[in-house]
């Protein structure tokens, strides 16, 4: 019996591989291959050496990196701005998917829809042109308002805390709009005979959505929270080199920023690399941890 | 959708199997070889920009490399490399062994780390034994030699000769100078007493205190001493001696003149000057800082002025010599006069095709060509000896996507008078016969700078100056970014950061990036080198070598 | 449905807060246009806020007369057609057996997949591969090293799981076998999710930008936003190349760039609304689990 239903289970299996060998295949040449490459962080790379040649040099980079407080206070940055973005802006696009889903006309839901997928074509130069035009201190939209009502104008791009708000509130506006479609899709997916029965017995728009809506995007969500940790070492480039400035140097100084400037005086390909290994290694355990968690609510990844 | 059944997808996935394998096997592109001349064949570098008419071709193939091929003594195929990302392009590049023979590119942030890996072919000897053209030039101008020499001692970067001109300049109301009675100022603490008086007694007459006395622009440093962290320096019988004098003046006075509401609060995030040039358009800005060389000083004073003329039609527009500062009279940045532009691939297979491809760009004629076009197509001799355009229209399209980018080893003096600015405006449009006389005032001013004995804004030009070494570049970089970050701080911060605190934060700062290593770098290199440096008594050698020339063209 | 008062006050507050949000993405756009048709004085004077001023197709034509843009604007729709048809086809073939919960080595491979995603080898060694494979200057060096995008791949395996298995014990009964249970009973149930990695793969492929220039030797294979690009984020981009050319001062450089956005994002608005439907309305089919 067993071995007949293990030979059914084969059977089943072999249609599913073939489907995957182009996959494993994709994986093996684009992916694993490359990675031989992270060898350089632990060499001293040169082009004339090559990746195979290069003098080894042990954990000499990591060490360098580690030894300067600066490396530090890069790394807590990026963790810090990436968390803020994690925390805020997380939630975002699903609220904006459920107010969305809330609109009955239809025409108005697409034109919104349409609106606000509409930011994530712009390149961060534009946008921090656009913060720079609404917060900046004597010409800034708000300033001037300020100004006419209240008479002193407030520094917002020179203060730290209102000028991390407005980083994170400016990725979030970004792509919120493109990100909601991913809750939209899975929102589809939701029977209407559900809606239909909790309005029979008179749930209200909010308990419907608690306990109707909600729990019928879960997985997506979850899904998402998982894939997101994966890049908590993360802050787009240009994201912030677009939107910093001097008086906020402190704190805008991150991971990506610090190997653009190491690389413009260039060279230094092994101390990027080793930087960029440690972000993955500490990106991995986060996708690791998360989805320790998420197998507490039955939604794991693997 | 498509419909999906088992055939198909049985098809695709099979397909997309036989694919990667197909493609691991490999194929090599581009191996058929023409058949043999005696012509050389190369390969080499040209900027992309995206600035090509479709109806041109590319920047690859078009009508000037057609004429290339043609006329030159070597067989070239062109490998564009995108303006705004060379540095990438070129390391991957480079890093994969496919790199171009000859490799134009303007940044010595990028050539020098490619000498530093090893990239780099050394040049004198195929200097020695095939050049004729690029080697007399070399032996009349011996610094285009000392500035390509590297560490080894040998030649590794052909250069060109540029017009030495100032790169940046500043203009004055001299309409708001006479309403208000004033006279330009000739000092930095006149320049704040004119810049308060623009900004509070309402020279636009308008009832409202809504304009600037200056903008924080390209060169206001410099009339301090200059900016560059590693180029901070002076000579002290023969010893290098840090300068912080300059930071602190410059921090002082502009923080001075946000405290008092004279400039824009917004500077600091105005990152590429756009704001203070809207305001200057807008005649809202008293004294405007700006970079002025090559096609800026028409858009200065032919498009800009215009502009500013059109919405204040009194606007009148001064040259302002720079005002001497409490440590002395400093001069205008001069742009690069010896500019270092190609490299060779060290594995580069023809030198000889290099070397003669090289001489053929340094020849005038095709300086000539790769410039302004073919003559009698393009245009035709003028009166004055110098090419006339024959059509605008024909031009715009055919000849306005070549910019130097095809020539960047071409030395300008070399080409005479026409290739001179000087030498392009047409006077008979009054706005360019303007922008002529501005650039002869320019030029007496900038002359008698030079008689005067006014300081370089630095030890000598910064792209003279060499690369610290590995161990020390990540500490450079970080207090270059740093350092600079603390004054900006300290000038919009008002009595919350002070000045004496901001320059003992820098020195730590500096202290802290092995500042002291960084000083013994340069301070070796400058003992070793002084002798064949470009300093800047060589750049005033040549402005006067060029003096002569100018004034005839102006005259 | 019935409404309340109380959901007719919210429906209303949303219907507004929408719309502030909604007209903070259109302004942006609406300024971009604008200047794209405005006169040189009135741009570079700053006087260009949600309305043209001097109204000019200056900046329009010298993008169409003066570059690539048209056959750049077909690469452009080349290289995306290409990509998301090959992208859509490999997630669907890492997906679908992925989903299975009768899939031999299903947590070692999503495991070894997740890999990836946060372990690359950076751009040369790809390249040294892309290279050594013979890709260089094609569009399969721009297609293949990121053909699945491993975030997209397990959105799509979480959408087939979400559907009840219910449906495929059914179709299995009914003598489906795995193909046919896949294309005629997993995938047309899957619309929303499939329109939505047709527009994430869509936009992904038409936004490339830096493997363009890296993998891409001959410039006429350069694709739009390759052209644009380069023009946004180099400021002297425009000034400095036409040097030599006095002509150059008439030109409008912030008109040109903003001109190009609008061409270069037109495109990807257009297509929104065929792919929208299906994530607006979905496919309300009641053989999805909930």
């Amino acid at each position: 019996m067993r071995k007949l239903f293990r030979g059914a289970l084969f059977q089943k299996n072999i249609p599913l591989y073939v489907m995957f060998a182009p996959v494993i295949a994709y994986y093996l040449i684009f992916r694993y291959l490359p990675i031989g490459g992270l060898v350089i962080a632990f060499q001293n790379y040169n082009f004339f050496d090559g990746i195979l040649h290069s003098p080894w040099v042990g954990l000499k980079n990591f060490q360098m990196l580690f030894s300067t407080d600066k490396t530090l206070l890069i790394i807590w940055n990026t963790l810090w701005l990436s968390f803020l973005n994690l925390i805020v802006g997380f939630p975002v696009p699903i609220i904006l998917a459920l107010l969305l889903n809330s609109v009955k006309k239809m025409w108005y839901k697409r034109l919104v829809q349409t609106l606000v997928y509409l930011p994530h074509f712009f390149s961060w130069v534009i946008v921090g042109g656009m913060v720079v035009t609404i917060f900046s201190l004597e010409s800034g939209f708000i300033n001037q308002w300020i100004t006419q009502h209240y008479g002193e104008p407030y520094p917002f791009l020179y203060r730290h805390f209102s000028w991390v708000s407005i980083f994170v509130g400016a990725g979030i506006w970004k792509e919120m709009g493109f990100s909601t479609i991913i809750y939209l899709a899975a929102l589809t997916s939701i029977s209407p005979s559900l809606y239909e029965a909790a309005s029979i017995d008179g749930a209200t728009k909010w308990r419907r959505t608690w306990h109707v809506t909600l729990p019928g995007i879960r997985g997506t969500i979850i899904l998402v929270l998982i894939l997101s940790m994966g890049r908590i070492l993360e802050v787009g480039f240009d994201q912030i080199y677009n939107l910093r400035n001097a008086m906020v140097s402190q704190i805008s100084e991150v991971i990506s920023t610090y190997i653009f400037s190491m690389g413009i005086q260039g060279g230094q390909f092994s101390l990027t690399a080793a930087l960029g290994f440690f972000e993955s290694v500490v990106a991995f355990i986060f996708i690791l941890g998360a989805n320790l968690i998420a197998k507490k609510f039955d939604n794991h990844l693997f | 959708m498509f419909p999906f059944n088992k055939r198909t997808a049985i098809l695709t996935c099979a397909m997309l199997t036989l694919f990667t394998v197909a493609t691991a096997c490999g194929k090599e592109s581009q191996t058929s070889e023409g058949s043999p001349s005696k012509k050389g064949s190369i390969s080499a570098t040209v900027y992309d920009r995206g600035l090509i008419p479709a109806s041109e071709g590319t920047m690859e193939e078009n009508r000037w490399t057609e004429w290339i091929n043609e006329n030159s003594p070597t067989n070239v195929t062109f490998v564009a490399v995108p303006r705004t990302e060379s540095k990438q392009k070129l390391n991957t590049l480079f890093a994969s062994g496919s790199a171009p023979d000859l490799i134009f590119e303007f940044d010595p942030n990028i050539k020098n780390p490619l000498y530093d890996q090893k990239q780099l072919m050394p040049l004198d000897d195929m200097i020695n034994e095939y050049s004729t053209v690029y080697k007399k030039l070399i032996e009349e101008n011996p610094i285009l030699k000392q500035a390509a020499l590297k560490s080894d001692g040998k030649m590794y970067e052909f250069g060109k000769l540029n017009e030495a001109i100032p790169q940046n300049i500043a203009v004055i109301r001299q309409d708001w100078l006479d309403k208000l009675n004033l006279t330009a100022p000739t000092t930095t603490e006149e320049l704040y007493q004119v810049a308060k008086a623009f900004a509070e007694k309402d020279p636009d007459g308008n009832g409202k205190k809504d304009t600037y006395g200056l903008n924080i622009g390209a060169g206001l440093s410099d009339v301090f001493g200059g900016g560059g962290l590693n180029n901070s320096y002076i000579d002290v019988n023969g010893e290098l001696v840090r300068q912080w004098d300059n930071h602190k003046y410059h921090t002082a006075f502009v923080k001075q003149l946000f405290d008092e509401g004279i400039i824009d609060k917004d500077f600091i995030t105005d990152n590429n000057g756009a704001k203070a040039r809207q305001d200057f358009l807008n005649g809202k800005t008293g004294i405007y800082f700006t970079q002025a060389n090559t096609s800026l000083w028409n858009r200065l004073w032919v498009a800009d002025y215009g502009t500013l003329k059109a919405n204040v039609p009194d606007a009148e527009l001064a040259i302002l010599p720079y005002p001497s500062s409490p440590i002395g009279q400093f001069i205008n940045w001069i742009n690069n006069p010896v500019q270092m532009t190609a490299v060779v691939n060290r594995s580069a297979k023809d030198p000889k095709a290099i070397m003669e491809y090289i001489d053929f760009l340094s020849t005038p004629s095709t300086g000539r060509t790769l410039t302004s076009g073919l003559e009698g197509v393009h245009w035709n001799n003028a009166a004055n000896g110098c090419p006339n355009v024959i059509d605008p229209e024909k031009n715009k399209t055919e000849t306005g996507y070549l910019g130097q980018d095809y020539n960047m080893i071409f030395s300008v003096p070399e080409g005479g008078k026409c290739f001179f600015i000087a030498g392009t405006f047409n006077v008979e449009n009054p706005e360019e016969k303007l922008a002529k006389d501005m650039f002869k005032a320019n030029l007496d001013i900038f002359y008698s700078m030079i008689d005067q004995k006014a300081n370089w804004p630095g030890l000598t030009h910064s792209e003279h100056l060499p690369s610290v070494p590995q161990e020390l570049l990540v500490d450079l970089q970080n207090a270059g970014t740093e350092i600079p970050n603390i004054f900006k701080s300290a000038m919009v911060s008002g009595a919350s950061y002070t000045v004496e605190q901001a320059m003992a934060d820098a020195q730590a700062t500096w202290d802290k990036y092995n500042g002291k290593k960084i000083d013994e770098f340069y301070q070796k290199w400058y003992s070793d080198n002084k002798d064949h440096i470009l300093m800047p008594e060589d750049i005033f050698n040549i402005v006067n070598d060029q003096k002569k020339l100018q004034e005839e063209i102006l005259k | 449905m019935s409404e309340s008062n109380g959901d007719k006050i919210s429906r209303i507050i949303i219907s507004f807060i929408l719309l502030l949000i909604a007209i903070s993405c259109l302004a942006p756009v609406l300024n971009i246009l604008s200047i794209s048709l405005s006169g040189k004085q009135a741009v570079e004077s700053g006087r260009v806020l949600l309305w043209p001023v001097d109204i000019t197709l200056q900046s329009y034509e010298t993008l169409f007369k003066g570059t690539r843009i048209l056959s750049a604007l077909g690469n452009g729709l080349l290289l995306t057609i290409g990509g998301v048809l090959l992208s859509m086809a490999f997630t669907i073939c890492a997906a679908y057996p992925l989903s299975k919960k009768y899939f031999f080595g299903r947590r070692v491979f999503t495991l070894l997949i997740l890999f990836t995603m946060v372990f690359s080898g950076g751009l040369i060694p790809t390249y040294l591969v892309v290279k050594s494979l013979g890709l260089i200057d094609t569009y399969w060096a721009i297609w293949m090293p990121g053909v699945i995008s491993t975030f997209n791949m397990l959105i799509m395996r979480s959408y087939f799981e979400g559907i009840s298995s219910e449906v495929e014990d059914a179709a299995r009964i009914d003598g489906c076998n795995e193909w046919k249970l896949m294309s005629k009973i997993i995938l047309p149930l899957s619309m929303p999710v499939i329109a939505t990695l047709l527009l994430f793969y869509g936009v992904g492929y038409w936004n490339s930008f830096m493997s363009v220039l890296i993998y891409i030797n001959s410039t006429h294979k350069y694709t739009i936003t390759v052209l644009i690009q380069q023009m946004i984020q180099s400021q002297s981009l425009l000034t400095e190349a036409l040097a030599n050319d006095v002509t150059a001062t008439q030109l409008i450089p912030e008109g040109i760039k903003s001109a190009g956005i609008i061409v270069l994002i037109l495109p990807m608005v257009l297509i929104y609304p065929f792919l929208q439907r299906y994530f607006v309305q979905g496919v309300m089919l009641g053989s999805v689990k909930g």
